[in-house]
C-alpha cells in the first residue's frame, strides 16, 4: 500500500513535467472538442491521433515518448467524455453514445433558459467522477480487476434484464406505447449477421447491414433530426423570441441538490465500468433510470431536472476510470475505446498485461496521476467554455436549425462514411418527429438497441455454457442479485402506491 | 534503302520512347483502404505500411489510410471495388475474411481474388490454442479426448462467430483430432479481448485465437498455448519457441491468418507492376521487419502471381473446411 | 375513464398501432424461416426476432383495440403545422445525402446550407452565402487536413 503511494508520488512528478503538463492540455482539448462533434466520439479521435503522437513525439527515448503519447491519449478519452455533453444539452444531439441520456433532461433545461448550469454541473460532475476513479484505481485496482472478470454471460444477461426493466420508465406515461418503441428497438438489435450462430438476420442481402444498424446513426437521427423537424414544423422560432441565457452557473442550491446524486453515480459508474464488456453508454443510462427512482427530485425527470443532467454525465465520466482497471491491471480492453488505447500503448512497445504494472511501473502510475491532473485541467477549460457554448443557443434559429442539420450529416458520415447509413438517419429522424408527438417514447427504442443485442447474446452464450440448464440464472449469485434487483424495481413502486407513497409509476 | 533503314530506325527509336514514357508510373498521393474501423488490426497494418514507405523513401508522395469499417470487413472491399474502378491510387488492405466472405451463404461478399488484382501477401498470424495456466489440459491430444469423452463439458470461446477465422482455427483443429464438431461448445465474444476475459474468468476452457494477441498473457504466466497453427515451431521467438505445433502433436492442421494489399483487376499495368515491386522491396526493409516483430506477426511476404495462387489454394481449402463443419456455403 | 381514452384515439393511434402489427406480424413469419439452432446454443437465430414480434404484436393488438374502441374525436385543436417550410426543407436535405458523395463534402454543404437559409428565412443572401461558406470550407479543413479525417473531395480539383 505504501509502495503504491511512493509510485504514485513518482508518477505526480513525470505527470508534471512540462513537457507531459502541455501535451495533457491537448489531450483534453482536442478530446473535448472530438466529444461536442456529434458522432466522432473518442475512439475515432484517439485512432486518429495516433500516428500524429508517433511523429511528434519521435525525437524523445522511448519510454519518454510512450508516457507523453498516452497521457495525451488518454486526455481525448475522457476529454470526449466532457464535451459529449454539450451538444446533447444545447441542440439535442447526441455528442457520442453515453451523452444519449443527458439530451433528455439537458435539452428541456436548455430550452428554459438553463442551459449554463445544466453545462456547468456536467463538469462539475465529470470532475468529481474523475477524482473518485482516479482513487479507486489506486487503493482498488487489483482486487477489483479480479471481480470484474468473475462476470460472466450469466451476470451479463440479468443485469440486461435489469436494464429493461428500467427501460421501461423512460418517457411516456403510455406503458404500452414505451413496451412497443421498446420491442421495436430490439427487433432492430437482431439486424445483421448474428455473431453466435454467423446467420445473416434482416439484412436484405444488403451488405450496409452486415454489421447492424449502428447506434449512433438511429440516436443522431431520432434526437437531432427529430428536434430538428420539430422546430421547423411547430413554428418554434418564428416569433423572433430568443431564449435568453440567464446565469452560467449553477445556484448553491442546484449544487446541494446535485450532489448526492453525483455521489452515488460516480461509485455505481465506476464499478460498472469496470466489468468489461458493459460500456460507458449502457452505464449512463442505467445511471439515470436508477436516479429517476430514487431521487428527490424525481417528478421533473424529463421535465428539466439538473439531477437528470448530472446522473448520466457523471455515472460516464466514472465508467470511462473503471475501465481502465481491468486494461492496465489485465490487459484486457473493456470497451471499444480502451481497445484503441491498448493498441497504442502495444505501438509504443508497452504490453499492457498483468505484468505491467511490474515492468514499467513509471508509465504506469505516470499515467494515473496524468489522470488527475487532466479532470482538473478539464474542469478549469469547461466552466469558462460553458458561457461560450450556452451563447450558442441564442444564435437565430433559422442559422442554427440547418447548421445542426449539417452537422448531425457530417458526424455521421465521418464515422460511417455510407450514404445509407444517412438515408437510414434522415428517416429515423422523421419516425423521430412522429412518434413522439403521438406519445410512442423514442429513448426506449434507441437504449434498446445497445440491449437487445448484449442480452441475447449473454444468454446464449449462458445457454451454451450450462448446457441449456436455465436455473443457472439464479444459481449463479451476481446474476441472481441482477435478477432481484429487476424484480423490485418494478413491484416495489407498486406496493409503495398501494400504500399511498408518492412515487413516479407509469399507468396503461 | 538507306531511306528505309533510316525511317526504320526513327519508328524503332519513337516507338520506344512511347513505351518508356507509358512505363513510367507517376508518384502521386495514394489512398489505402483498410477494411476494418480505426485502431483495428488492418488500420495498423496499413499505417505501418504507409510510414515506412515513406521513411524507407520508397514512395515519394502521400499515403492517406481510410477506414471503411462494416460487416466484417466486406463493407471495405465492397466499396473498394465499387469507387476506386479504374484507380491507380487506390490499394485495399484485408485479410483472411475476404475469401471466408467469398465463398460463404450469410454475410456473403461478391468480391473474391478474380474480383480484384492480389499485390501482396504482407503478413501473417498464427492461430493458437490456449487454456487458463491452472488447467488440467496439457496437450491438444489431452483436450480433444475431453471433448470426445464428455463434449457437455468443455466450452471453448473465441473472438468470432462460426464461419470466421478464429472458430475455423478451433475447429479444424478438433475435426482433425477425430471430434465430431457438431459437438463442440462454442461461445462467440466481442472480439479477443473478450473471449480473453471469459477465459479469464473461468467461463470458457480454451480459447482460439492468434499469436499476436497472446503473446503477453503466455509471458506474464496468466495461460497456457497447447498448440500453434504454424507449419513448424516459432523458434525464433523467445515467447512462443516452447509452443509445440499442431502437426507435432498428430494434429494435420497448418493454417494462417494473412493480411494482403490489393489492387483493382482493373489499373494501369504500370501500376501493378510499380506496386508488385514497391511491397516487395518493402518487406525487405529492415523498419517493416522490426515493426512485425514488435506486434508479433510473421513475415509471410509473396508477390503478386504467388500470391494469387495462394489465395485460389486458400478458397478452395476453406471451402473443403466450411463443408465438413456443415456451415452454408453461397 | 375518459381522460384515459381521450389520448389514444387519434388517427394516428389506430393507423401506427395497425402499422406495427403488421411488421410484428412480418417479423415473426421471417423469423420461422431462419434455423432454430446453431453450434450448440439451444436458443438459436430464430428466438429472439419471434418473442420481440410476438410482444410488439400483443401491444400493437392492445392498442388496436383502446384506440378504435371509442370512437369520439380528440377535443384539443392544433395549431397548423409548418409543412411549406417543412418539405422543401426534408427535400434539400434529401437531396443534400444524395449528393454528397458526387459533388464532394464542401460544395454540396454550401449549396445545402445556403438553400436551407433561405428555407428558413426569406433575405439576407450575402449573410447566409458567408455563413454557409465558412461552415463547409471550415469543417472540412479541421477534418480532413489538421485531423487526418476523410470526407468526399471535390470532383474535378480533387482537394
Amino acid at each position: 500500500m505504501f509502495e503504491s503511494f511512493g509510485y504514485f508520488m513518482q508518477g505526480m512528478a513525470t505527470a508534471c513535467q512540462p513537457l507531459n503538463l502541455l501535451f495533457a492540455f491537448c489531450g483534453c482539448l482536442i478530446g473535448t472538442l472530438v466529444g461536442v462533434l456529434p458522432g466522432i466520439g473518442p475512439i475515432s479521435g484517439v485512432a486518429i491521433l495516433i500516428p500524429i503522437c508517433a511523429t511528434v513525439t519521435s525525437g524523445l527515448p522511448a519510454d519518454q515518448a510512450a508516457t507523453s503519447s498516452i497521457i495525451l491519449l488518454c486526455g481525448v478519452y475522457y476529454g470526449a467524455m466532457y464535451g459529449g455533453s454539450t451538444t446533447s444539452i444545447l441542440i439535442n444531439t447526441p455528442g457520442e453514445n453515453s451523452s444519449v441520456c443527458t439530451c433528455i433532461d439537458g435539452y428541456q433545461m436548455a430550452k428554459q433558459g438553463r442551459g449554463g448550469p445544466a453545462l456547468a454541473i456536467c463538469a462539475i460532475g465529470s470532475f468529481v467522477a474523475g477524482i473518485i476513479s482516479v482513487i479507486g484505481l489506486l487503493l482498488f485496482a487489483q482486487p477489483l480487476a479480479n471481480v470484474a472478470l468473475k462476470f460472466g454471460p450469466m451476470a451479463l444477461f440479468s443485469m440486461m434484464v435489469l436494464g429493461l426493466t428500467a427501460l421501461s420508465g423512460l418517457g411516456s406515461k403510455s406503458m404500452y406505447k414505451s413496451l412497443m418503441m421498446t420491442a421495436v428497438g430490439l427487433i432492430l438489435a437482431t439486424v445483421g449477421v448474428d455473431p453466435i450462430s454467423g446467420v445473416a438476420r434482416l439484412t436484405f442481402g444488403n451488405y450496409e447491414l452486415y454489421s447492424g444498424i449502428e447506434f449512433l446513426t438511429l440516436a443522431v437521427g431520432m434526437f437531432a433530426l427529430g428536434e430538428v423537424f420539430k422546430t421547423i414544423l411547430t413554428r418554434d422560432y418564428a416569433e423572433g423570441e430568443v431564449i435568453k441565457v440567464g446565469r452560467v452557473l449553477p445556484t448553491k442550491q442546484d449544487l446541494k441538490d446535485c450532489a448526492p446524486t453525483i455521489l452515488r453515480c460516480s461509485i455505481y459508474g465506476f464499478f460498472q465500468g469496470m466489468i468489461p464488456g458493459c460500456g460507458a453508454s449502457l452505464t449512463s443510462f442505467m445511471a439515470y433510470a436508477m436516479e429517476k427512482k430514487i431521487c428527490k427530485n424525481r417528478e421533473n425527470f424529463g421535465k428539466g431536472a439538473i439531477e437528470g443532467v448530472a446522473a448520466p454525465e457523471t455515472a460516464n465520466n466514472a465508467a470511462s476510470g473503471g475501465a481502465m482497471i481491468p486494461l492496465l491491471t489485465l490487459g484486457i480492453p473493456g470497451t471499444g475505446t480502451t481497445a484503441v488505447l491498448m493498441g497504442a500503448l502495444i505501438m509504443f512497445n508497452i504490453t499492457p498485461g498483468p505484468l505491467l504494472f511490474q515492468e514499467k511501473p513509471d508509465i504506469v502510475w505516470g499515467l494515473i496521476a496524468s489522470m488527475l491532473i487532466g479532470n482538473f485541467m478539464l474542469l478549469v477549460l469547461n466552466l469558462p467554455m460553458v458561457k461560450v457554448f450556452a451563447k450558442i443557443i441564442e444564435t437565430p434559429a433559422h442559422y442554427l436549425v440547418p447548421c445542426i442539420a449539417a452537422i448531425s450529416v457530417f458526424g455521421v458520415y465521418a464515422v460511417q462514411l455510407s450514404v445509407f447509413n444517412l438515408a437510414f438517419m434522415l428517416a429515423t429522424g422523421v419516425l423521430g418527429y412522429y412518434l413522439p408527438k403521438h406519445g410512442y417514447p423514442i429513448a426506449p427504442c434507441v437504449l434498446s438497441l445497445i440491449l437487445g443485442s448484449m442480452m441475447e447474446n449473454n444468454l446464449r452464450r449462458a445457454m451454451n455454457l450450462y448446457n441449456g440448464d436455465v436455473l443457472m440464472l439464479v444459481k449463479d449469485p451476481l446474476s441472481l442479485f441482477f435478477l432481484v434487483a429487476a424484480v423490485l424495481w418494478i413491484t416495489v413502486p407498486q406496493i409503495l402506491k398501494r400504500r399511498g407513497k408518492d412515487v413516479v409509476v407509469e399507468d396503461t | 534503302m538507306k531511306k528505309l533503314f533510316a525511317i526504320a530506325l526513327a519508328l524503332v527509336l519513337v516507338l520506344s520512347l512511347a513505351v518508356c514514357a507509358q512505363a513510367e508510373y507517376k508518384q502521386k498521393n495514394v489512398t489505402i483502404i483498410a477494411a476494418s474501423g480505426a485502431g483495428g488490426g488492418l488500420d495498423t497494418a496499413a499505417r505501418s505500411v504507409a510510414k515506412i514507405l515513406n521513411s524507407e523513401g520508397l514512395y515519394t508522395a502521400a499515403m492517406t489510410v481510410e477506414n471503411r469499417p462494416g460487416g466484417g470487413q466486406v463493407t471495405g472491399t465492397v466499396e473498394f471495388v465499387n469507387k476506386y474502378g479504374k484507380d491507380d491510387y487506390a490499394l485495399l488492405v484485408v485479410s483472411t475474411p475476404f475469401i471466408l466472405n467469398h465463398i460463404k451463404a450469410d454475410g456473403n461478399s461478391p468480391i473474391g481474388p478474380e474480383e480484384v488484382y492480389p499485390v501482396a501477401e504482407l503478413q501473417s498470424d498464427y492461430g493458437i490454442i490456449a487454456v487458463l495456466a491452472d488447467s488440467p489440459y496439457d496437450t491438444l491430444t489431452e483436450l480433444t479426448d475431453a471433448i470426445k469423452a464428455d463434449p457437455d463439458n468443455v466450452q471453448f470461446c473465441g473472438g468470432g462467430g462460426p464461419g470466421t477465422w478464429d472458430h475455423l482455427n478451433a475447429m479444424q483443429v478438433a475435426h482433425a483430432a477425430g471430434v465430431d464438431v457438431q459437438t463442440v461448445k462454442y461461445n462467440t465474444y466481442d472480439g479477443g479481448g473478450e473471449a480473453l476475459t471469459a477465459l479469464l474468468g473461468g467461463h470458457a476452457d480454451a480459447m482460439t485465437s492468434d499469436v499476436s494477441s497472446i503473446k503477453q498473457y503466455l509471458k506474464a504466466g496468466s495461460v497456457k498455448v497447447l498448440g500453434v497453427s504454424s507449419a513448424e515451431r516459432l523458434l525464433d521467438d523467445e515467447i512462443m519457441k516452447d509452443v509445440p505445433t499442431y502437426t507435432e502433436q498428430g494434429i494435420n492442421v497448418v493454417t494462417s491468418n494473412w493480411r494482403g494489399i490489393f489492387m483493382n483487376k482493373d489499373a494501369s499495368d504500370e501500376a501493378k507492376a510499380f506496386w508488385n515491386e514497391t511491397i516487395g522491396k518493402l518487406c525487405a526493409t529492415e523498419a517493416y521487419n522490426t515493426e512485425l516483430k514488435n506486434f508479433g506477426m510473421q513475415n509471410t511476404y509473396k508477390n503478386a502471381e504467388d500470391f494469387m495462387a495462394y489465395l485460389k489454394t486458400e478458397e478452395e481449402n476453406y471451402r473443403a473446411v466450411y463443408e465438413t463443419l456443415g456451415l452454408r456455403l453461397k | 375513464m375518459k381522460k384515459y381514452f381521450e389520448r389514444y384515439n387519434t388517427a394516428f393511434d389506430r393507423i401506427a398501432n395497425v402499422i406495427f402489427f403488421l411488421i410484428g406480424l412480418a417479423i415473426f413469419i421471417y423469423a420461422q424461416t431462419l434455423s432454430s439452432s446453431s453450434f450448440g446454443t439451444s436458443i438459436g437465430p430464430s428466438a429472439t426476432p419471434t418473442l420481440w414480434s410476438c410482444v410488439l404484436m400483443i401491444c400493437s393488438g392492445i392498442g388496436i383495440v383502446v384506440s378504435f374502441k371509442d370512437k369520439r374525436p380528440p377535443k384539443k385543436k392544433e395549431k397548423p403545422l409548418a409543412y411549406d417550410v417543412f418539405l422543401p426543407f426534408l427535400v434539400s436535405l434529401i437531396v443534400y445525402i444524395f449528393v454528397l458523395e458526387p459533388l464532394g463534402y464542401v460544395i454540396s454543404t454550401f449549396l445545402f446550407l445556403v438553400v436551407t437559409f433561405q428555407i428558413m428565412r426569406r433575405g439576407e443572401i450575402g449573410k447566409s452565402i458567408l455563413i454557409a461558406a465558412c461552415f463547409s470550407i471550415g469543417v472540412y479543413l479541421l477534418y480532413v487536413y489538421v485531423a487526418g479525417g476523410s470526407l468526399p473531395k471535390m470532383p474535378i480539383l480533387g482537394i
